[in-house]
């Protein structure tokens, strides 16, 4: 038997960006589906990043960018495989990339949170950062507070 | 950079007025003794010596700001900066507190304030990342079992 989606719009002169809520009994298959579908259309409006691998040009999609950071005059992209440079600063990057899943986590790197394994605090009072691929970094504790605030959001998964 | 170079402007501006305020007050209340403030030049001394400190005390702060340092080196700075500043303000003004036979005594009670802060503040961080990581592994939780749940 086919399960059927109920669709209902509800146009909200207070909502300036549209909002989606999926009710469902559980988080089954076509939840999923659901979302992946959303989010498809939601990523079309976060654009793909050029990147340069030994002169060859690169797009890539914002999901498979783990971080952008600095790397002495260079900005770097960082996927699971590959490291590609940019001809984009940092600030400019950060106006392409989609909010909702990247941060900014100091002033010479921006994270993309869904691909953070965890935080830590040592010692000596570093907050350290360590991605799903093994790299590990620091974050300035004043942007503390924006990861907070990114995590506390109503993230799709 | 430009930022923190705003920040340490302002807040030393900002400590500048409040020394020279506290100095005033400690003045009006009369601690001093009748002649030494009689003096008008000891007065300005004090008045402008404060100030000087309260703007190294406050100004100091925005080393808490700066992103690259961990908050064990950025206390240590802090701390030799304001124990120097102090000294020195103490010989100059002659506040006494670093003179005698209780200069240890300061010291030590004052380090000790130093530590005290510093562990309050390592564990508030502790405590903070311990709780963002809870949220991240929630995140990454619903993220596998979205994944696990692909056909």
């Amino acid at each position: 038997m086919k399960r059927m989606v109920d669709i209902k719009v509800v146009l909200d002169s207070q909502c300036p960006d549209p909002k989606v809520t999926i009710r469902a009994r559980e988080r089954n298959e076509q939840v999923v589906h659901i979302i992946e579908a959303i989010e498809t259309v939601s990523e079309n409006d976060y654009p793909v990043i050029p990147g340069f691998d030994e002169g060859s040009a690169v797009l890539l999609s914002q999901r498979d960018i783990i971080r952008v950071y600095t790397d002495g005059r260079k900005i770097v992209l960082q996927t699971q495989e590959h490291v590609y440079t940019t001809n984009k600063t940092l600030a400019q990057l950060e106006e392409l990339l989609n909010p909702g899943r990247f941060v900014r986590i100091s002033k010479s790197e921006i994270a993309n949170l869904y691909m953070v394994r965890r935080f830590d605090f040592n010692n000596a009072g570093t907050i350290g950062i360590t991605y799903e691929n093994g790299d590990v970094s620091w974050v300035a504790r004043s942007r503390v507070k924006q990861i907070k605030e990114l995590l506390k959001k109503d993230l799709p998964y | 950079m430009k930022e923190l170079r705003t920040k340490l402007i302002i807040l030393s501006l900002l400590g500048t007025i409040l020394g020279m305020l506290i100095s005033l007050m400690i003045f009006l209340m009369g601690v001093f003794p009748d002649d030494y403030m009689s003096h008008r030049l000891a007065f300005c001394a004090q008045f402008i010596g404060s100030g000087l400190f309260g703007a190294v005390c406050m100004g100091s702060t925005v080393i808490y700001d700066i992103e690259h340092w961990s908050l064990w080196r950025a206390t240590v700075s802090h701390y030799v900066l304001i124990t120097a500043a102090f000294f020195l303000t103490d010989r100059l003004l002659g506040w006494n507190y670093f003179s005698g036979g209780h200069a240890l005594v300061v010291l030590i009670v004052y380090t000790l304030i130093y530590l005290f802060i510093w562990v309050i503040m390592y564990l508030r961080w502790k405590k903070e990342i311990r709780q963002i990581n809870k949220e991240l592994e929630q995140l990454t939780q619903s993220r596998r079992d979205a994944e696990d749940r692909r056909p």
